[in-house]
C-alpha cells in the first residue's frame, strides 16, 4: 500500500494484528474441519477459488476485515444485516479494486483467497472502495479508522445490550467455525437449548434471552456480587490520565466509602452452532466498575475455565466463578480499587468497561447501592417500633432523618397533634432525634382539612413568635409594626395605632377605655348610626366590659400583657403565654422563690393556707373557730403549746393540734378521763 | 383498637421481665400497680412506692397516667391524690418510650431533680428552695412513715393514717360535750 491514508491504517492493523497475537494464546480458534473459506467469509469469497490459505497467520485477519467492515454500521442488529447483504454485493468489488489498486496477479489471486494475510488490505481496499463509492467521503473513512479504534478505548454503554450484541457478532465473524455433521448440530442445538433452560430456572429474572439471530441462541446473564458486611470501594483521586496499577505516593487523594451491593457483571453470549463440542460461546463482560485490564483479566479466566473442560457446557461455570471468586481473582475481595479510564489500554475487547472518572462512577456505584438497599427494605417485612406490627417496607415512611415508622402510627400521632394543636410537638418520634417532618409528608398523611388546620396553626405559631406583628383592625391582616406603636396594612392601607388599635393619632395619646366606652355607649342610642355599624359598635362595648371585667379580677403578666387570674395555689405565677414568672401580689417578674423569702408578698395568701389547713385537718378549723367563740376562756396546751378554747363548761379540752387531751383547770395531759374527772379530781365542768 | 393492644401487651411485658411487680387491676390492660423503689443517691433511697399506672385509650400517642399510692413528699406530687404532674411526663414524651423507660429513666429522674416551676406541692417546692436540708430531712420522714417496704403491702388506697391516735377517744369527748348539761 502506498497511500499515506491506508499506510496509517496498515500500521494499526499490524498493531492489531500483535495484540491479537496476545489474545491468540488464550482465545484459540479452532482450525476448520475443512479448510474451505466459507461460513463468514462466503459473501466476501468468489465461488472459483480453492484455497490455499496459510491457516495459522490469516485466521487473524479476519477478525480485522469482520471489524472493519462492520464498523461502517451503527450499532444496530436491523444495519447489521443491512451490512452483511453490503457484504455480498461487495464481493464483487475486489476484483475490480485490486485491478487498479495492486495490479499484481499474485495479491490478486491472494487476496481473493480469504484467509490470506492480504485480505486485511483487500478489505481495506473494500473499505476504502467504499468510500469512494460513496463520494469519497473523508470524514467517513476516518471515522471509521478512528471508530474501529475507540471500540478498545472509550468506555461504552455497559446497558447498550444491542452494542454489545453486535460486538459479539463481529466475532463470530472473525473466527472459522468447523463444518459440523448434521447429528452433532442436532447434538449441540439440544444440549443448548438444555443448558439455557437450566440457567433460566437457576437465575431466573437475572437471565435476559436475546432475539435470535441467524438462528443462535444468545442472552445476557447478570450477575450479582454482594456483599452483605459491605466492601470498601477506593477511588484514587488524581489527575493523572495513566492508569496506576499500584497506589503510589501517599500524597494522593483517595475516598473510599462501603457498599453491601455491586452493580452487576453483565455476561453477554451468543452461542455457535458448534457450541458446545467445539467452540466456547462468543461473550463479552460489561462491568461498570472495573477497567478494561481488569475485565480483560476475567475474560482470560474464562477462557481457560473453557480450556479445563472442553466440549462441555461451560455457561454454568463461568457464572458461578464470576459470582463467587471474580473479586478475589482480582485481589479485591476486601477492597476494590476503582481504576480510571486510561486513553491507551490493551485490552481484550470483549471486555466493556463502564468506568470512566471518578465523579462519575462514585454516585452512580453509591446510587445503585442505595436503590437495592431500598429494594430490600421495600420488600421484606419489618416491625415498626411504635405499634410492634409486622408490614412490608411499602408500608412504612421514612424521614429524612432516616428514621421510620410504619403508615399508620404516623398518621396516628400526625392526627392528635393536629387536634390538639401541639404542632411544635409534631416532630420524628424518635425519643432523641427531634427532627422535623417535611410538610409535603404531612400534607400526604393528613387529610386536605387537618393539613389546612395544621399550615394556619404553623402561621400563627410563626406570627406569634415574632414580637413586632399587629393585625389590622379592619380586615385582619398581619402586619408590621414600625417604630412608635403604628403599623399600616399593606391590604387595605388602613393606618393605626398598635396600642388602641384605632386610626393613628400622632401626638395624641390613645383614648383611654373609660373614656371610649362612654362614647361608644353614647353612639349607641344614636339614631344616625346604621344597623351595621351600630351592630358592631355593640360588639366594641361588650368587649372592652368582658376586659375591663377581666382586669378587675386579674392580673396581666408582666412581659406579655396576658391577663391572667389565680384559682388556686401560691403567689408564684407562670405566664402560660410566654413563661416569665412573676408575682401574683405586685405584679413584678421574678425568678424563683426569692422575692417571696424577702418582705413584702407571702408565697401562700392567707385564704389558701386555711383552706389548705381544711382540707388537712378539719379540726383545726373548728378549733379556731371555736378558739374565736370562747376567746375569754383557752388555755395553751401542756403537749405542743397550741391555744385552745374551753367550749362551754367543759374543761375536758381536745388540742386540735397534736391530738392530745388535757384539763382546763390543772393544766395537766389527759389520758382516762373516767380517772382524771371525779369527786377526787378536777371537775370537768365549770363555769368560767 | 387491635395495633396498640399489641403495644401494650409488649410493654408489660417487657415491664414484668424487667424485674418489677407488676399487679393488673381488671382484666383491660388499662390500669394496673407496679411497686416502685427510690432511686439511690436521693432522700428516696431505700424506700418503696406503689405506683398506679393508667394507660390512656390513645397510648402510646398519649402518656401514661402516673399516681403514687402511698404517700410521698415531692414537689410535683400532690400530697393527697398522690398523683403526678401530668405536664411534666408530658412534655417529654414520645411514642417510641415504653413503660420501663417511664419506671427506668423517666420516674428516678423525676424524684432525683424535681421541677419546682410547676409544683403540685407547693410546700414542698417552697421548702426544696428555701432549705435543701430540711427539704430532704421531710422527705426522709415521709419516706419513714409511708413508704416502709413493708407497708406496701398492707396500704389501702388513700388512707392518711394522720388520725389514728384520737379517734377513739375524741368521740367520747364530743358525745359527753353534747351529752351532759351545764351544773
Amino acid at each position: 500500500m502506498r497511500k499515506a491514508g491506508r499506510t496509517g491504517v496498515r500500521q494499526d492493523q499490524r498493531h492489531h494484528h500483535s495484540r491479537l497475537n496476545e489474545i491468540d494464546e488464550n482465545w484459540v480458534l479452532r482450525p476448520s474441519v475443512d479448510q474451505e473459506p466459507n461460513l463468514i467469509q462466503t459473501d466476501l469469497s468468489p465461488p472459483s477459488s480453492p484455497s490455499t490459505s496459510s491457516a495459522t497467520e490469516s485466521r487473524i485477519e479476519p477478525i480485522t476485515v469482520s471489524l472493519l467492515v462492520s464498523n461502517r454500521t451503527p450499532r444496530t442488529r436491523q444495519n447489521f444485516k443491512w451490512v452483511s447483504k453490503n457484504r455480498r454485493a461487495h464481493a464483487v468489488k475486489p476484483k475490480f479494486v485490486k485491478r487498479s489498486e495492486l495490479g499484481s496477479p499474485n495479491n490478486e489471486v491472494g487476496s481473493l483467497n480469504s484467509l490470506d494475510s492480504d485480505i486485511g488490505s483487500l478489505s481495506i481496499e473494500q473499505k476504502v472502495n467504499t468510500k469512494q463509492e460513496k463520494g469519497g467521503d473523508e470524514e467517513e473513512g476516518e471515522g471509521r479508522e478512528r471508530g474501529w479504534r475507540e471500540t478498545i478505548e472509550v468506555s461504552e454503554s455497559v446497558e447498550d445490550v444491542d452494542g454489545i450484541f453486535s460486538r459479539l457478532e463481529k466475532f463470530q465473524l472473525g473466527v472459522e467455525e468447523p463444518e459440523l455433521s448434521e447429528e452433532q448440530l442436532r447434538i449441540n442445538d439440544q444440549l443448548q437449548g438444555d443448558e439455557l433452560l437450566a440457567m433460566e430456572s437457576i437465575y431466573g429474572d437475572n437471565v435476559f434471552i436475546l432475539d435470535r439471530h441467524d438462528g443462535l441462541r444468545s442472552f445476557q446473564i447478570h450477575t450479582h456480587i454482594e456483599a452483605p458486611s459491605g466492601i470498601a470501594i477506593t477511588a484514587m483521586l488524581n489527575s493523572s490520565d495513566e492508569l496506576q496499577t499500584k497506589i503510589d505516593s501517599s500524597d494522593d487523594f483517595s475516598y473510599s466509602f462501603r457498599v453491601e451491593y455491586l452493580p452487576p457483571i453483565l455476561l453477554t453470549c451468543l452461542l455457535p452452532k458448534p457450541y458446545p463440542s467445539h467452540l466456547p460461546p462468543y461473550f463479552a463482560i460489561s462491568v461498570r466498575w472495573l477497567d478494561s485490564s481488569k475485565i480483560s483479566n476475567l475474560c482470560s479466566k474464562l477462557d481457560s475455565i473453557w480450556r479445563e473442560q472442553l466440549g462441555q457446557e461451560v455457561i454454568y461455570q463461568w457464572v458461578e466463578w464470576l459470582q463467587s471468586s471474580s473479586l478475589s481473582h482480582l485481589g479485591f475481595d476486601k477492597e476494590i480499587m476503582l481504576g480510571t479510564c486510561g486513553k491507551r489500554l490493551t485490552g481484550d475487547r470483549r471486555a466493556v468497561s463502564g468506568i470512566s472518572s471518578p465523579d462519575v462512577d462514585i454516585p452512580l456505584i453509591k446510587s445503585y447501592n442505595d436503590e437495592r438497599h431500598l429494594e430490600n427494605f421495600l420488600t421484606n417485612l419489618h416491625e415498626c417500633c411504635i405499634c410492634f406490627s409486622e408490614y412490608a417496607g411499602t408500608e412504612f415512611i421514612r424521614l429524612p432523618c432516616q428514621h421510620f415508622f410504619c403508615c399508620k402510627c404516623m398518621r396516628t400521632y400526625s392526627d392528635m397533634h393536629i387536634k390538639e394543636g401541639t404542632i411544635s410537638k409534631l416532630q420524628c418520634p424518635d425519643t432523641k432525634c427531634g427532627g422535623m417532618v417535611p410538610p409535603a409528608l404531612l400534607k400526604r398523611l393528613l387529610g386536605d382539612e387537618e393539613y389546612e388546620r395544621w399550615e394556619s396553626l404553623m402561621l400563627q405559631k410563626t406570627l406569634d413568635s415574632m414580637s413586632d406583628v399587629a393585625y389590622c383592625p379592619r380586615c385582619e391582616t398581619p402586619c408590621i409594626e414600625d417604630e412608635d406603636q403604628h403599623a399600616q396594612c399593606s391590604k387595605c392601607l388602613f393606618s393605626f395605632c398598635t396600642l388602641c388599635r384605632e386610626r393613628r393619632h400622632v401626638g395624641i395619646a390613645c383614648m383611654t377605655p373609660e373614656l371610649k366606652l362612654l362614647i361608644l355607649q353614647e353612639r349607641q342610642n344614636s339614631s344616625q348610626l346604621k344597623e351595621e355599624q351600630k351592630h358592631r359598635e355593640r360588639e366594641m362595648i361588650n368587649e372592652i366590659l368582658s376586659v375591663k371585667e377581666i382586669l378587675r379580677d386579674a392580673k396581666q403578666c408582666p412581659s406579655c400583657k396576658m391577663a391572667i387570674s389565680r384559682t388556686e395555689g401560691c403567689n408564684k405565677m407562670v405566664c402560660d403565654n410566654c413563661g416569665q414568672y412573676f408575682c401574683y401580689r405586685c405584679n413584678q417578674a421574678i425568678d424563683g422563690y426569692d422575692h417571696f423569702r424577702s418582705g413584702t408578698c407571702d408565697l401562700f395568701p392567707q385564704e389558701v393556707i386555711q383552706e389548705w389547713e381544711e382540707r388537712i385537718n378539719p379540726r383545726q378549723v373548728l378549733g379556731q373557730i371555736q378558739a374565736e367563740l370562747f376567746a375569754a376562756h383557752g388555755q395553751a396546751c401542756p403537749n405542743c403549746g397550741q391555744f385552745n378554747a374551753k367550749i362551754g363548761n367543759n374543761n375536758h379540752i381536745f388540742c386540735w393540734a397534736c391530738q392530745v387531751h388535757y384539763c382546763y383547770l390543772c393544766k395537766k395531759i389527759v389520758r382516762r378521763s373516767s380517772q382524771h374527772y371525779g369527786p377526787r379530781g378536777c371537775k370537768q365542768h365549770t363555769v368560767g | 383498637m387491635s395495633s396498640p393492644s399489641k403495644r401494650r401487651e409488649m410493654d408489660l411485658m417487657k415491664l414484668m421481665m424487667s424485674d418489677y411487680k407488676v399487679e393488673m387491676i381488671n382484666d383491660g390492660m388499662q390500669e394496673f400497680y407496679v411497686d416502685f423503689p427510690g432511686p439511690s443517691d436521693s432522700p428516696y433511697h431505700g424506700s418503696v412506692w406503689r405506683i398506679r399506672v393508667e394507660l390512656p385509650d390513645a397510648y402510646p400517642y398519649k402518656s401514661p397516667s402516673i399516681g403514687f399510692i402511698n404517700k410521698i413528699y415531692h414537689p410535683n406530687v400532690d400530697e393527697m391524690s398522690g398523683s403526678v404532674c401530668l405536664d411534666v411526663i408530658n412534655q417529654t414524651w414520645s411514642p417510641m418510650f415504653d413503660l420501663v423507660n417511664v419506671f427506668e429513666v423517666f420516674l428516678p429522674q423525676l424524684l432525683l431533680y424535681p421541677n419546682p416551676s410547676d409544683p403540685l406541692n407547693g410546700e414542698a417546692a417552697a421548702l426544696m428552695m428555701r432549705d435543701r436540708a430540711a427539704y430532704e430531712q421531710r422527705v426522709k420522714e415521709y419516706c419513714e412513715k409511708y413508704a416502709k417496704p413493708e407497708d406496701i403491702g398492707a396500704v389501702p388506697e388513700e388512707k392518711s393514717s394522720d388520725e389514728e391516735l384520737s379517734d377513739n377517744e375524741s368521740d367520747s369527748s364530743d358525745e359527753q360535750v353534747a351529752g351532759k348539761a351545764d351544773p
